[in-house]
């Protein structure tokens, strides 16, 4: 399918909070941006080297899944191929020792409370025959399940077909495989009852055989994998036919568009009603099946190009007055990635709300097919109205459709090339669409600002984290780590990226990314060597730090201090010969043993700066002790600062930072006096630490790192300034407040006991 | 009507005393929470107070912020709060035992307050204490059973395909409702266990947990009813007074001192609340419908000496031979 180029105006259904002046901004980006197309991307959808047909029925009663599918593979390894890996996503919610139960546990309802929902809460899939055709026969071939990962031999979500004759280079190798499986009690994106159901992660799936090269494989290689708790899939592109039969009053909606029936396919005669779906190039195929929703068409041409897209809201009865709002992030979302990244080449998006109860098959992504948060009357309660959880869901997972439903990443082994650049996108759509202030909206009049909670998730965590986001694989993280690592580190390394080296870097860095591996399967190298030759050299080396330290960097003011100037006791020279000043005749002698330089009659401020060296690898540079004559930025005094007048002497102002020790990380210091004079500083940040000393006619007020807040990865913003005193009112008002929060559990206690 | 609330309505008329009872309760939390106090100022002089992060935030801090600054609070802070609350629960023993000696139909020849309430609380200390351990324990038990029954609630509502405002939002609220009355409720019991023990002079305090129980009994509303109202309503009132101040951010100046007093208000209405339950208590301890249970011994219940003497009664008189 050839790709319209259309650009700008949205058929009828143009979101409210999208003011022409940001779409012109969208627009503007866009056109500055991807740089040498000057049209917008025109895709066709790629020929894959996967087909699926596929025909299944659900049985609401039983949660079971029968159905038969053809398989087409064709061989591009460039060797030949005796067995093919086939995933059972299903078997991971067979029983408690699966690897995905075991890995997931503490994410997962637990035992007691699985079993309360439903005593019999298990999925499954089996493939009943798989034959091969030869020629004009069909073989039967073997199958069985192996794990490749942990070994756990109680896991079959991944098996092996040896294949009744070898697939030489090129070859296309035809498979036709029954299968019956069941669909869990919704735990994690997939499964259902009670009148819904997700139905994900469904059929027997063939496994990614990366050919040489591809991610830098040295060989062909098996890149399949058992089904791992943390981290989600890895897939070849295919295109996809699938009817799917229900009984009668259920609505289906599902990946790509509906289809009239298959030509030759006869009619059923058990009642069920059957539904056909087709969507060609896409890395999964996902349905739901519901009684209770109901749906929405709304229209979008994204800002950026590309075909215009139907977009169908599937939400539960009595919730389709939210739909303006999920539209509008979607609509959003479209506009931003689209002008910003590359065109949605699909022409149609579901988006499911799923009811509350099955929340647990909500936020997820499937090409052409996303579900968000609950649809739900939650959402219009006054205390949460406010909040813009569905919205942001919404968002995420729409990102999912680029990263990497179109940049296929592999998740499994480096989850941060989807999930953490999603993440990174996240932000950038709900800055576009809502602000920067408040993009999740207000909690009691409260801001709520998504960067500021992602920083703030990590930084708490800050010290569990002892590996680099980019090892391999993301599965095995250490504990309570992996979302730290896959989710909120990138989306704050890339907003430092744009915050250093400029916004409209990066989004040239994402749109000739998206250029050069659309359709493809990119590794963490292939984005560093884009971002090398668009971003440049440093941009390169500060995304290669980034992704390869393992712990985050820290700026903070340690220490601040402001002692008053005192006239040294001791035997002085003077120009008027050695002067002895002793404590009796010290008021005496005022101005003696103070520099010249802390007059400052040149208007300069001389600052000592104690660097004390670092040693990384084969680099070192030896510490050092420099004064350095700086001119001041000159702003309002603080004429009450410490009782500070003019001309009321000389104080030695010092202030102690802190620093990761990362070679990319340069950042401004700020030092701000009671006069009004502001010395700026910039340190590479090498070493550890660094050390100011000034001593001038005015005190310091405060000191500060890092004061533009660029480095977002930054782990605790909180200590990246220092004030010499304690802000008196916050200090009352937050004292007093604990102290009244004190007094009301105790006196709540003593009144109670 | 009005006779059957005389207790209640009499227990309003302060006798002499009471008034310097209520200030010594208030000066008694006040004091008691002091070490939090301290540590909270001092530790945000010392901290959060001096980082423009948080100081510079026009109006209210951002949600990530607040919670930074939580997280960022005063070392020491939740353990100076322990400590506060354990102080106010030793002082309102003392108190409480004091409070029945001076707001009593019999009170003491003494009439400095603070010397009754050291010399009537420290003889009522242990069965006091004994009865606060079974108010902590009566209370566990309650709040984990309500907690499971809101539990099974819940798995209930996910069958039955309750909608999420019901399960997320109405059933948490409801949850923490049902802890709170049953706090109190526990609260009811025990401050009555140490009226009947203090009036009385008992120290049996199982026994004397029964007898508050058939007090409540016979006289729900004036009893336990007028204790769990009271105090949830004097309770809740300072609890939005709290949330008022911080829905004021920031809070400088004349409006912290407003804040302030608001706040000093509300503990004022708990000590009077305070010294009405203890009065109102009196007052229908002495109702002549309840003159039986005065009347009944401070015996024990034997259970110990049972318990004691169950290994010898296990062993036959043969095989002991």
């Amino acid at each position: 399918m050839l790709l319209r180029p259309t650009r700008g105006r949205t058929a009828g259904t143009f979101p409210a909070a999208l003011s022409t002046t940001r779409l012109c901004l969208l627009a503007a980006a866009c056109t500055t941006t991807v740089g040498a197309p000057e049209v917008a991307l025109a895709l066709d959808l790629p020929p894959v080297p996967v087909s699926y047909r596929i025909e299944a029925e659900l049985h609401p009663d039983t949660r079971g899944l029968e159905g038969k599918e053809e398989i087409r593979w064709r061989n591009e390894t460039g060797e030949s191929i005796a067995a093919l890996p086939m995933h059972l996503y299903l078997n991971g919610f067979a029983h408690q020792e699966t690897t995905w139960m075991r890995e997931s546990a503490p994410r997962r309802p637990g035992e007691s409370e699985l079993l309360a929902r439903n005593p019999d809460p298990w999925g499954y899939m089996e493939p009943v025959t798989i034959t091969q055709r030869v020629g004009n026969e069909e073989r039967e071939v073997s199958w069985r399940p192996i794990q490749p990962d942990d070994g756990n031999p109680f896991d079959r979500s991944l098996g092996e077909i040896t294949l009744a004759q070898p697939a030489a280079p090129g070859e296309v190798v035809v498979l036709n495989v029954t299968f019956t499986g069941r669909l869990p009690e919704p735990m994690a994106r997939t499964g259902g009852g009670r009148g819904y159901f997700l139905v994900g992660q469904w059929y027997p799936k063939i496994g990614v055989i990366e050919p040489a090269g591809v991610r830098h494989a040295p060989a062909a290689r098996r890149a399949a994998r058992q089904f791992h708790g943390p981290t989600e899939f890895y897939a070849d592109f295919a295109d996809y036919d699938v009817t799917f039969a229900t009984p009668p009053g259920w609505m289906v909606g599902a990946t790509g568009r509906l289809a009239p029936p298959a030509a030759g396919m006869a009619p059923r005669t058990d009642g069920l009603v059957t539904a056909r779906y087709t969507q060609r190039a896409v890395i999964d195929f996902a349905l739901v099946a519901s009684q209770h929703l109901v749906d929405r068409w709304e229209r979008h041409s994204p800002a950026g190009g590309g075909p215009t897209v139907d977009i169908r809201y599937m939400v539960p009865a009595g919730t389709e007055h939210q739909i303006p709002r999920w539209h509008q992030s979607i609509a959003g979302a479209l506009d931003v990635l689209g002008s910003r990244v590359g065109p949605y080449p699909y022409d149609v998006l579901t988006v499911v709300m799923p009811p509350f109860w099955a929340g647990a098959t909500g936020g997820m992504e499937y090409p052409t097919f996303i579900t968000g948060g609950s649809g739900d009357r939650l959402v219009d309660n006054p205390l949460l109205s406010q909040v813009r959880l569905g919205e942001v869901v919404n968002i995420h997972e729409f990102g999912h459709q680029y990263f990497h439903g179109l940049l296929a990443s592999n998740e499994q082994e480096e989850a941060f090339l989807d999930e953490g650049f999603n993440s990174y996108w996240e932000g950038e759509i709900t800055r576009a669409l809502y602000g920067d202030a408040a993009s999740l909206g207000y909690v009691l009049g409260r801001r709520v600002e998504g960067a500021e909670l992602g920083a703030l998730r990590l930084g708490s965590a800050a010290e569990t984290i002892h590996e680099p986001m980019r090892k391999r694989p993301t599965w095995l993280f250490e504990d309570g780590t992996w979302s730290l690592q896959a989710y909120p580190r990138s989306a704050v390394t890339f907003a430092t990226a744009a915050a250093l080296f400029g916004q409209e870097r990066v989004d040239r860095v994402f749109a000739e990314y998206f250029r050069r591996f659309v359709f493809k399967h990119p590794d963490t190298e292939d984005f560093l060597k884009v971002a090398a030759e668009v971003g440049g050299a440093e941009f390169e080396a500060f995304c290669r730090e980034a992704f390869g330290k393992d712990h985050l960097p820290d700026y903070a003011v340690t220490d601040a201090d402001v002692t008053r100037f005192k006239v040294p006791l001791g035997r002085i020279i003077t120009a008027e010969g050695p002067l002895v000043v002793t404590r009796e005749n010290r008021a005496q002698h005022a101005g003696v043993g103070l520099p010249e330089e802390a007059r400052e009659e040149d208007g300069q401020v001389l600052v000592e700066i104690l660097d004390p060296g670092w040693v990384s690898g084969s680099e070192e540079r030896t510490g050092t002790i420099q004064r350095v004559k700086m001119k001041p930025e000159q702003l309002a005094p603080f004429p009450d600062h410490r009782g500070h007048r003019a001309d009321d002497g000389h104080f030695t102002s010092e202030v102690t930072i802190t620093g990761p020790g990362w070679a990319t990380l340069p950042v401004e210091v700020l030092l701000r006096f009671a006069d009004g004079a502001v010395v700026h500083d910039t340190w590479d940040g090498r070493a550890r630490w660094r050390r100011y000393r000034v001593l001038r006619g005015a005190p310091l007020v405060d000191a500060r790192v890092d004061p533009a807040h660029k480095i977002q990865v930054d782990a605790a913003p909180q200590n990246n300034a220092l004030a010499v005193d304690a802000d008196e009112g916050f200090a009352r008002d937050w004292g007093f407040w604990l102290g009244a929060v004190a007094e009301w559990i105790a006196g709540g206690a003593s009144l109670w006991l | 009507m009005n006779a059957h609330f005389r207790p209640v309505l009499d227990g309003l008329r302060p006798p002499a005393g009471a008034l310097r009872l209520a200030l010594l309760r208030l000066v008694m939390v006040v004091l008691a929470s002091s070490p939090a106090l301290v540590t909270a100022l001092l530790g945000l002089d010392a901290g959060a107070a001096r980082r423009p992060y948080f100081t510079e935030v026009p109006g209210r801090l951002p949600v990530a912020r607040l919670l930074q600054l939580a997280r960022d609070l005063p070392d020491g802070y939740a353990a100076a709060l322990a400590v506060s609350v354990v102080l106010a629960v030793l002082g309102d023993q003392l108190l409480t035992g004091g409070a029945v000696a001076l707001l009593g139909p019999r009170p003491p020849k003494e009439r400095r307050v603070l010397a009754v309430v050291w010399k009537r609380g420290l003889t009522h200390l242990w069965p006091f204490l004994r009865a606060v351990a079974v108010g902590v324990i009566l209370t566990a038990v309650g709040a984990g059973l309500i907690g499971a029954l809101f539990r099974r609630l819940d798995v209930m509502g996910y069958r039955a395909g309750w909608s999420g405002e019901a399960r997320a939002l109405y059933l948490p609220l409801a949850s923490v409702g049902l802890t709170v009355l049953w706090m109190a409720a526990v609260g009811a019991l025990v401050f009555w266990c140490r009226l009947i023990t203090a009036a009385d002079g008992r120290r049996r305090v199982r026994r004397t947990l029964l007898l508050a129980l058939r007090v409540f009994v016979r006289h729900p509303l004036r009893s336990s009813g007028l204790f769990v109202s009271s105090t949830v309503i004097s309770t809740l009132l300072p609890g939005a007074v709290l949330a008022a101040w911080r829905q004021a951010e920031p809070v400088r100046g004349g409006a912290l001192g407003l804040l302030l007093g608001g706040w000093c208000a509300a503990l004022c209405l708990q000590a009077v609340v305070w010294i009405w339950l203890v009065r109102s208590g009196w007052l229908l301890y002495l109702h002549e419908g309840l003159a039986d249970l005065r009347a009944t011994a401070d015996a024990p219940f034997g259970v110990l000496t049972w318990l004691r003497g169950l290994p010898g009664k296990l062993v036959s008189p043969r095989r002991a031979r």
